[in-house]
This record gives structure tokens, C-alpha cells and sequence, in this order.
């Protein structure tokens, strides 16, 4: 399996690298360009794929939507929410909402 | 000119050590990375590789998380292809604040979302000659947090399974959730706030139908046309 993911990890990579460089390398003749038009798209898209990726992290289905998991996941996301507010570090954030989500496991 | 090669290394040092609060963010979740892609089947070395080729939290996670689905491989790339989308407007915004253009091939491979939102609210406050020698110091701290870290939580999968009780792991399961939510937190304002709530929605229905994998690209994609055909305007806006 390896062999595989090894090509798709640099195929990854790689697109990654090109998404973060070219955009980079024309960022001026970029801003007065068509593509300036598309900017707006990619920021939604970006924002929208972010924001499912954080529901589909959560491992969540119709049945634990209604357990003790989700009593855990809502004060552990609203510890992570407060601490964005307050530090606005995300680093500390994390920390802080896995140190609470820790504590609810403790606790619940 | 000797002093000039000095103070840019000075700068490099110091981007280094305004990287911690990334790299404070960046072990615990690279750490999970570790010890997720041994659950996953993959070797330590091979969880190290990954790490330094890919560089990107959040699309590392889901070539796990896909692979352990099933998924396909071409399909797998694509996702993680489609969610580093995203970066490109990185690029672009910090140029206009990057007064000197030398290693931009560098700089750009160490673009992360962590990254860029430190350098674009501090770029500013460094002399022009040495901004390229700090964002390369931050770039190289995030990088060694990232990857060190990967490889720490890879070969101590052992240790964490015999020596630490399930409780600890169950919680930097959360590490990842709280990572994404609090990329998303910053971005939320009156017009992003309806297409974040529009994701929820749409995933939901996907994992209701049991087409969870596909959610990601569906909404990265129909979202901002939804968005568009629902609120309009957007398209002419600088979002």
C-alpha cells in the first residue's frame, strides 16, 4: 500500500507547493488581473471545505448526536471558541480545548 | 556587507523564536498525526515522509482518514488537492506586504494557514531587507514543530498503547476538530457565517446518506454557487 501512497503523497506535495507558489510568484499581475474575480470563490471554497472537514472530525452519526459524546464535543468546542476570542492564538486554543475535552472525559 | 549577512541571520533566529505559538499548536496535532497514521497501517518512517513532503494539517488528516475509508487513491488526491485549494489566495495577500522577493520558492513550501496569518499581521513591522530571513524563520520553526513531532508520535504509538490509559488518546482525538475550528473561528463575519452554516448543513446530509468522504469536495465546490445564487453580489465584493 505504501507504494501508492508514496506517489499520491508527492502528488500532493507537489500540487500543494504549485497552489502556494505560483499564486505567490504573479501575486501582483494577479491583484490586477481576471483571476482577481475568481479570489472570491476560492476563499468560500476554502472556508466551506474547512468547515465540513470540522464536522466530519467530530466522527459524528445520528446516534451519538444525542449521547454524552456530544455534551463533551459542545464544551470542549466552546472552550476552544472563548480561548480563539480572548488569545486569538490557535495554538493555545488547541491546547486548551483538548486539555477540556480531557477533563469532560474525567468528569462525564 | 558582512553586517548585512549578519543582521539577516539575526532575523531568521528571531522568526524562529516568534514561531512558538505555532509551534505550541503544531505538536499536539502532529503528535495525533503520528500516532494516527500507525493506526492507519503505515510505518513510522513512511508517517515522517508524509509530514515533510505534504506539509498541510488538514489535508494529512483526511489522506489518512480517506485511505482508512477506502477511498480510492486518485480520489483521495483530489480532496486533499481541493482542500489545499484555499492557499492560493495566500500568496497574493502577502505579497503586497512582502516588500523583498527573494526566496519565494522557500517561503511558499512553508505557506500554511498558521503561517500566513502570523506573517500577515507582523511582516510589516521588520525592515524590508530582512522580511524574507524572518518568514523563513517562522517557516523553518513550524516545520521542525510539524515534523518532529510526526515522527515522536509515530515510534511512541507503543508506548501511548501500553503505558498511557485510552483516555488520553481518546483526547487528542480532539486535537484535529479543535485545530479546524479554530482556523474557522478568525474567518467567521457576517457573510462567511452563512456559507460556514451552509457547510454544516450540507455535511450533515452527507453523513446521514452515508457519503461522508464526499462531503468536502461537494462543498468546496456547489457552496460558493449556492452562496451566490442565495445571497447573490458576493462575486463583485472584496471578500
Amino acid at each position: 500500500m505504501e507504494s501508492k501512497s508514496i506517489i499520491a503523497c508527492l502528488i500532493i506535495g507537489l500540487g500543494t507547493f504549485i497552489f502556494r507558489f505560483i499564486p505567490f510568484l504573479f501575486g501582483e499581475k494577479m491583484s490586477n488581473s481576471f483571476f482577481r474575480g475568481l479570489l472570491p470563490f476560492f476563499k468560500l471554497s476554502g472556508i466551506s471545505i474547512i468547515a465540513s472537514l470540522f464536522i466530519l472530525s467530530l466522527n459524528l452519526n445520528i446516534n451519538l448526536i444525542f449521547s454524552l459524546y456530544a455534551i463533551k464535543v459542545i464544551l470542549s468546542c466552546l472552550a476552544v471558541i472563548f480561548c480563539s476570542i480572548i488569545f486569538k492564538n490557535p495554538g493555545i486554543s488547541v491546547l486548551i480545548g483538548i486539555f477540556v475535552f480531557f477533563v469532560t472525559n474525567l468528569v462525564i | 556587507m558582512h553586517d548585512s549577512y549578519r543582521n539577516k541571520w539575526i532575523f531568521f533566529l528571531k522568526g524562529v523564536r516568534d514561531s512558538f505559538p505555532i509551534v505550541i499548536g503544531y505538536f499536539p496535532i502532529a503528535l495525533t498525526f503520528g500516532l494516527s497514521s500507525i493506526e492507519a497501517g503505515f510505518s513510522s518512517n513512511f508517517s515522517l515522509f508524509i509530514s515533510m513532503i505534504m506539509f498541510a494539517g488538514a489535508s494529512q488528516f483526511a489522506f489518512l482518514g480517506m485511505i482508512e475509508e477506502g477511498a480510492t487513491l486518485p480520489f483521495t488526491v483530489l480532496i486533499c488537492l481541493a482542500l489545499n485549494i484555499r492557499h492560493i489566495i495566500y500568496g497574493p495577500t502577502l505579497s503586497v506586504k512582502l516588500k523583498e522577493k527573494k526566496l519565494l520558492p522557500l517561503l511558499s513550501f512553508g505557506l500554511t494557514d498558521e503561517v500566513f496569518g502570523l506573517a500577515f499581521a507582523n511582516i510589516e513591522s521588520h525592515p524590508k531587507e530582512v522580511q524574507s530571513m524572518w518568514l523563513l524563520g517562522i517557516e523553518v520553526g513550524a516545520y521542525l514543530s510539524w515534523t518532529i513531532a510526526t515522527y515522536i508520535g509515530a515510534c511512541s504509538h507503543e508506548i501511548v498503547d501500553n503505558y498511557f490509559p485510552s483516555i488520553f488518546k481518546e483526547s487528542l482525538s480532539f486535537s484535529l476538530p479543535a485545530l479546524f475550528l479554530a482556523i474557522l473561528i478568525p474567518m467567521i463575519d457576517r457573510e462567511t457565517a452563512w456559507i460556514i452554516l451552509l457547510s454544516f448543513i450540507v455535511t450533515f446530509i452527507f453523513i446521514a446518506f452515508g457519503l461522508a468522504s464526499y462531503s468536502p469536495l461537494c462543498v468546496g465546490i456547489l457552496n460558493p454557487i449556492l452562496y451566490m445564487l442565495f445571497r447573490g453580489k458576493w462575486w463583485n465584493q472584496n471578500l
